[in-house]
């Protein structure tokens, strides 16, 4: 029996991956998360793909999409309309949790 | 305890599994039911869409029942299986099958709950030789806000690593400030790698509970505060609770209901310092003995104020 406590490593919001290191991670191919990014999966903030990095929300944002795309065969664009509006719906059900204990 | 072992199973319970239940369906139902049912229940349980706590085990079981049922030769097997082979179960009921996202379609080290069930059925195995890390095991973690706020230590429960038939128990340090969503990686605590290959990961994703009186956004904190008109006219100082404990807010005079009064840095730690906003809620006391009556009919008196009159139209 392991007693002692662990210590891991807290995934920052920030903390950054590349690119390349996200297709491998997937194994994705590069072409089918440039189509992603082409349809506005993620803000294009470099015009070299091969330099842009992506933040741990962005990555969580390619993982649902890829999930969304596979599991229900959901096309890209609606992917991606797919995320844009749960987001939206989380964002409103925290207001709306604050709202609710002020209406109480 | 908090880990919720979605992706631990044991074999002797999937073997137990009733796939037509899982899909709502019975013996009888075609090809086409099979996959309406799936498409119907894979939008309810998507860990992505729903909110529901046990979604993504509803999910897991559900790719697991369709798996085996959209496929006709599968499915052959499986109801064989169903009217003889419960008998032999023990048999194998000391073998554990460890999957993680058996989902994802990025997964490429997962065990395979389906190939796996029906090899061993038929007696195959895949052999690899070269060698390969070990599986990463995700798992999660529910904690208190306070828990949130503190920092804590919590205990998971992993597949031994040299046993793989039972389990072994983790702690694991919960950082101050960690946020719902957020994972921890605990380096070379997953599954022990094939031939001589480094061992696995675990990932612990982070969920906070909802709490009672207090709600988060980003870093923030809100908190609904009560007052009495006579303390938002006048302004007072008041006692209000934090996750850091207890301070006293100034409450200035004139203060209006809905009103948004901020404490600077009393929000969630981490590296930019959240905020606690305190939204006033205005309490009126009702009038339940003849001296208030007559103060509420004074106040009408002596300070005649229409809160309608900004409105369009006027009764």
């Amino acid at each position: 029996m392991n007693k002692e406590i662990l210590v891991g490593v807290l995934i920052e919001d920030s903390t950054t991956i590349s690119y390349t290191e996200v297709c491998r991670k997937y194994s994705i191919p590069q072409k089918l998360l440039a189509e992603m990014m082409e349809h506005g999966l993620f803000s294009n903030k470099s015009t070299q793909i091969e330099q842009l990095t992506l933040n741990q929300k962005e990555l969580k944002r390619i993982e649902s999409a890829f999930r969304l795309h596979h599991d229900l065969g959901i096309n890209l664009p609606g992917v991606v309309l797919a995320l844009e509006l749960l987001e939206k719906i989380e964002k409103l059900d925290s207001e709306l949790s604050i709202l609710r204990k002020y209406s109480d | 305890m908090h880990l919720e072992n979605t992706y631990y199973k044991n074999r002797a319970e999937i073997m137990d599994k009733d796939y037509y239940k899982i899909m709502g369906l019975n013996q009888n139902a075609t090809e086409k039911d099979i996959k309406l049912a799936y498409r119907r229940l894979a939008r309810k349980y998507h860990p992505d869409i729903s909110k529901e706590p046990k979604a993504e085990e509803h999910f897991k079981e559900l790719g697991e029942a369709y798996e085996v049922l959209k496929d006709p030769a599968k499915r052959a097997e499986y109801d064989q299986y169903l009217k003889y082979g419960k008998a032999n179960k023990q048999d194998q009921s000391h073998q554990y099958t460890w999957h993680t996202e058996q989902a994802n379609p990025f997964q490429n080290q997962g065990t395979q709950f389906t190939d796996d069930f029906f090899e061993s059925l038929f007696g195959h195995s895949r052999y690899q030789q070269q060698p390969m890390a070990g599986q990463d095991y995700q798992g999660k973690v529910t904690i208190t806000l306070e828990e949130a706020f503190t920092g804590t230590v919590k205990s998971i429960q992993v597949p031994n690593e040299q046993n793989s038939s039972s389990m072994q128990t983790l702690k694991v340090k919960i950082p101050a400030g960690v946020k719902s969503g957020q994972q921890i990686r605990l380096a070379g605590q997953g599954a022990v790698g094939y031939h001589g290959g480094p061992r696995g990961d675990i990932y612990l994703t982070i969920t906070i509970q909802k709490h009672p009186i207090f709600d988060i956004m980003d870093n923030d904190i809100y908190l609904t505060l009560p007052i009495t008109p006579w303390e938002s006219a006048l302004g007072t100082t008041v006692t209000v609770p934090t996750l850091g404990g207890k301070i006293d807010l100034k409450i200035p005079p004139g203060s209006q209901g809905g009103q948004k009064l901020r404490l600077k840095n009393r929000g969630m730690p981490g590296k930019t310092l959240g905020n606690q906003y305190v939204l006033l809620k205005i309490i009126t006391p009702p009038a339940t003995n003849q001296a208030a009556t007559e103060l509420y009919k004074k106040m009408a008196e002596v300070m005649p104020f229409n809160p309608r009159d900004k409105m369009e139209y006027k009764s």
